[in-house]
């Protein structure tokens, strides 16, 4: 499809949502004139591993300015196929691989009369973006990283307006800075459009690197509490000196998504879908792998990732009898309970500050954690269509397991509208989802060639990371190794370094 | 090991679950009460006339009143698929529309009199007391696919009746009633595509029964007061009818030929799953009063009651795989008719009918779906009936039926929208 198809197609799109909400609605109390949504990837509507406007136009918080029917535009950071980065997509069932789409997007090129914005179509905004959910963002950085900080995630060159910034125009992954200074935060640069209204769903990527990288690294990859706890209450303190209404939403479980749920922590047989019993105990045997405590069988306790799959292609995890490698899975495909119980605490202890500061401030609060569970007991029932959580076969997750489908942010979407109309007293109308079920003209491409790899190659696990803000697993490794030798090193962890790694090939 | 062992079983165990579907919502909309057309000439308002051989169904008490063999046969012309349909939000939402595709119906109806004695009649009836056919156009792409494309339900009594004169003004009469029913739903199964993470159609799903049969009986009482005055009671018993059946799966390819190849692999194409269910059809009691107001005018006024509450639950077994159970709940509740007619008799031996009803829905907002959609009805119809011999005659009738748009947001299945219905019912008996 041409650029301008694809255009088209997502306009369309768009339009459909509009006109189905095109009078303004009653929203009680909270005024919709100028809504700001602040956040992170979940926010900007980063799906499949990358960020991409058919997901965009209808972000959440796009489809709650339809919904509400408050009129004008609602501006978001729009990039074209295939995404930034190359979205996910499905080559082929068997073998199953996800990998990477080929492509890739267009930068802009200044040097043309007029400008041309490449895949970036909508990069000349000369004023903030009415989203400015920036993918990577934890909750400091959305207070504080600049755009001249690309370093932290691509995304901030794209999103974050600077006039000082000319963004992608040499290097299309940060962009060049005439000067290292100027240039303001997302929460200051949406302040500074004078919202009547704002929604900010932050504190994700605060857990979700511990996640995605399966190393729980304090202060790397999850954030202490402490230092969450001071950066949110400025966050609301700069919020509610805006007068502007508001919703926060909470941290979902990150344990409890796909990427995390879909490998089971025992040994599979391919041919029948079923686990591989010991013939002792008659129980499911374990996945060999590396843990806080030293390599072991995994328990159902464990949780595998979805990136361990090109490693347990080639039979790591797996006992030779078997027929594996014997190769124990390494510390970032896997998620111990140790690690686990790290994480969930964490993730309650941080809902449990955004809960107190929304309620001090008046604000409306969505609680997403218990909205997950939901989703994952009972799914979606439509007309006879389910929806689940499932990877692939579910309909509400896309392709990396993590970040929801277009249907999965329509549904989020409504659990939106539902919080504030009960919360400001008013009567948003329900989303059409018919739209996001029954798709819109321009159609799907199936993808041309295919990318050597296995299920979600790591490469693509590794892309999603860097543009998620979180530093490289080989990066990661070295850090949590320099963290443990400063400990006095115990008799299980010796065994643990003794333990034959496998060589990579082709890591950097 | 492999995702994709994992991947295949939970689509396997989605379509699975989705194939075995729901089972008819019903109606007062598939409870035909047409089964004579100088009944239906005035309406229906029949049961304290009941004059005809359709005494048998309308009152059986009115078949004691017969001294003379009778015939009579008939058929009603349904012009069905004037329905109409938009969505609502959330789904399938205001982009999605749908109508019923014509389709043409005909009930019959034949009846024999022939009295035994001086106070007792005998009579056979053949009657089709509940049909049902919704279809809805394009399939492909009708919203409501996954629910219902098409639903059908067929029966016929066979129902033999005694009538006995009690005295020169009263009739009773009882009967029993042979039922002979089977159905069909045919609807498609959807599963996400893991190409698109969005729905596809990958079968069709046609659930057929066996003919099955179950018996009933009927009794009625007609007391002709005085040359002006009469009034009927009529009472129609439940039947429960248990249904064997199967349903088959044809594959629809969606193009994706590794995801086709892996449906083709799971689903039991082209096979019948053996599943059984029931279904208890209401019993009916009718009240009717009808006075001569002059030569030329007779009028009757009727309320029927139909006790659809006992239709609260449908069980659907799977024999071969018990996970594939459900129970489809319903809910429904007793409902009521309201009927009024005139006969005119004009110069010259045919005789007019006029005659309305407004008949309530038993069924609630959240049952209301793609099977069958009901709504509150209003009905009218015109009528005309001579002698065409010494001894035949001829009844024609009309009538046109208005439902209520009717719109749900609660529907069971998430499938909410307005309806709109109408139907038209042309028929025509011979009496001889």
């Amino acid at each position: 499809m041409t650029r301008r198809q694809t255009t088209a197609a997502i306009l369309t799109l768009a339009l459909v949502l509009a006109t189905s909400a095109a009078l303004a609605q009653d929203t009680g109390t909270a005024d919709f004139t100028k809504y700001v949504a602040l956040g992170d990837s979940l926010t900007a509507a980063f799906s499949s591993g990358g960020l991409e406007a058919t997901e965009q136009v209808v972000s959440y918080p796009a489809i709650l300015h339809f919904q509400t029917g408050a009129g004008g535009t609602f501006e978001q950071a729009l990039i074209l196929e295939p995404g930034l980065p190359s979205q996910l997509q499905l080559f082929s069932l068997t073998p199953l691989i996800i990998a990477p789409g080929l492509g890739m997007v267009e930068f802009p090129d200044l040097t043309a009369d007029p400008p041309d914005p490449g895949s970036f179509i909508n990069i000349f905004l000369n004023r903030p973006y009415d989203n400015l959910g920036i993918p990577g963002a934890n909750l400091d950085e959305a207070l504080s990283t600049l755009c001249a900080e690309f370093d932290e995630s691509p995304f901030y060159c794209v999103i974050l307006r600077n006039p000082e910034c000319e963004p992608l125009l040499t290097d299309p992954i940060g962009g060049q800075c005439l000067t290292d200074q100027g240039g303001t935060s997302s929460v200051e640069q949406g302040l500074s459009l004078s919202p009547t209204f704002i929604s900010a769903w932050l504190g994700s990527n605060d857990v979700l690197g511990a996640a995605t990288s399966g190393l729980v690294i304090e202060g790397v990859t999850i954030t202490p509490l402490d230092s969450f706890t001071a950066d949110y209450q400025q966050l609301m303190a700069m919020l509610t000196a805006s007068g502007a209404g508001l919703v926060v939403a909470n941290v979902p479980d990150v344990t409890s998504i796909p990427f995390t749920t879909t490998i089971p922590w025992f040994v599979v047989d391919p041919a029948t879908g079923e686990p591989v019993l010991d013939s002792g105990t008659g129980q499911p045997i374990g996945l060999l792998a590396e843990t806080s405590t030293g390599i072991r069988q995994l328990t159902p306790a464990d949780l595998v990732l979805l990136s361990a799959s090109e490693a347990l292609a080639a039979g790591d995890g797996i006992p030779p009898q078997l027929g594996g490698s014997g190769l124990a899975l390494t510390n970032d495909l896997v998620l111990d309970a140790d690690e686990i119980a790290i994480i969930d605490q964490r993730i309650l202890d941080f809902n449990d500050v955004i809960l107190s500061e929304a309620q001090a401030a008046g604000a409306a609060h969505v609680d997403i954690f218990s909205f997950l569970r939901g989703l994952n007991a009972t799914g979606v029932d439509l007309g006879g269509i389910q929806y689940t959580t499932d990877f692939l076969s579910g309909g509400i997750f896309s392709y990396d397991g993590v970040h929801p489908t277009s249907f999965g942010y329509a549904v989020v979407a409504q659990e939106f509208v539902d919080v504030i109309n009960e919360s400001f007293g008013g009567s948003i109308p329900p989303i059409d989802l018919g739209p996001f079920v029954f798709g819109v003209p321009g159609g799907i491409q199936i993808p041309a060639g295919a990318v050597a790899g296995a299920v979600l190659t790591l490469e693509a696990r590794d892309q999603m990371l860097k543009a998620m803000g979180v530093p490289d697993v080989e990066t990661l490794t070295r850090i949590q190794q320099r963290r443990d030798a400063d400990r006095r090193p115990s008799r299980r962890e010796r065994g643990r370094r003794d333990a034959p790694r496998r060589e990579r090939p082709g890591q950097q | 090991m492999k995702v994709s062992g994992l991947v295949r079983r939970k689509i396997v165990v989605a379509l699975l679950m989705a194939a075995l579907v729901t089972l008819p919502a019903q109606g007062a909309g598939f409870s035909i009460y047409e089964q004579g057309n100088k009944a239906t000439g005035m309406a229906n308002a029949f049961t304290a006339q009941a004059d005809d051989p359709s005494a048998m169904f309308y009152n059986v008490g009115g078949l004691a009143f017969f001294d003379e063999r009778e015939f009579m046969a008939g058929v009603t012309f349904m012009f069905l698929g004037d329905s109409d349909f938009k969505g609502v939000a959330p789904f399938p939402g205001p982009t999605q529309t749908g109508s019923q595709s014509d389709q043409i119906k005909v009930p019959i109806h034949a009846y024999w009199v022939e009295p035994i004695s001086d106070d007792w009649v005998f009579g056979l009836a053949l009657t089709t007391p509940f049909v049902l056919l919704t279809e809805w156009d394009d399939p492909d792409i009708w919203s409501g696919r996954f629910l219902s494309t098409k639903a059908e339900i067929n029966t016929i009594d066979v129902n033999p009746n005694i009538g006995w004169q009690v005295t020169d003004n009263l009739g009773l009469g009882f009967g029993v009633a042979l039922r002979i029913s089977d159905f069909e739903l045919t609807n498609r199964v959807p599963v996400i595509n893991p190409f698109t993470l969005m729905v596809d159609d990958v079968a069709e799903a046609e659930l057929g029964s066996d003919t099955e049969t179950d018996v009933g009986w009927n009794f009625g009482v007609q007391h002709r007061v005085n040359d002006r005055f009469s009034w009927g009671f009529s009472y129609r018993s439940k039947v429960e009818i248990e249904y064997g059946g199967d349903v088959e799966l044809t594959q629809i390819l969606t193009g994706f030929s590794e995801f086709d190849d892996l449906i083709a692999a799971t689903l039991p194409f082209d096979q019948g799953v053996p599943i059984r269910t029931s279904i208890e059809f209401p019993d009916l009691a009718s009240v009717g009063v009808a006075y001569r107001v002059s030569p030329a005018f007779l009028v009757e006024a009727d309320i029927n009651w139909t006790g659809w509450s006992s239709f609260d639950e449908m069980v659907i077994v799977s024999q071969d795989d018990p996970t594939l159970s459900e129970t489809l709940e319903f809910n429904w509740d007793d409902s009521n008719t309201y009927r009024a007619g005139v006969t005119w008799d004009v110069r010259g031996p045919g005789e007019w009918r006029f005659g309305a009803y407004y008949d309530e829905t038993p069924q609630p907002d959240e049952s209301v779906g793609p099977i069958l959609p009901d709504a509150d009805r209003v009905g009218i119809s015109a009528g005309y009936g001579r002698p065409l011999g010494k001894r035949t005659n001829l009844d024609l009738s009309l009538l046109y039926i208005k439902f209520d748009e009717r719109t749900t947001t609660t529907n069971m299945d998430n499938f909410n929208g307005t309806y709109e219905t109408s139907t038209i019912l042309f028929g025509a008996t011979i009496g001889w």
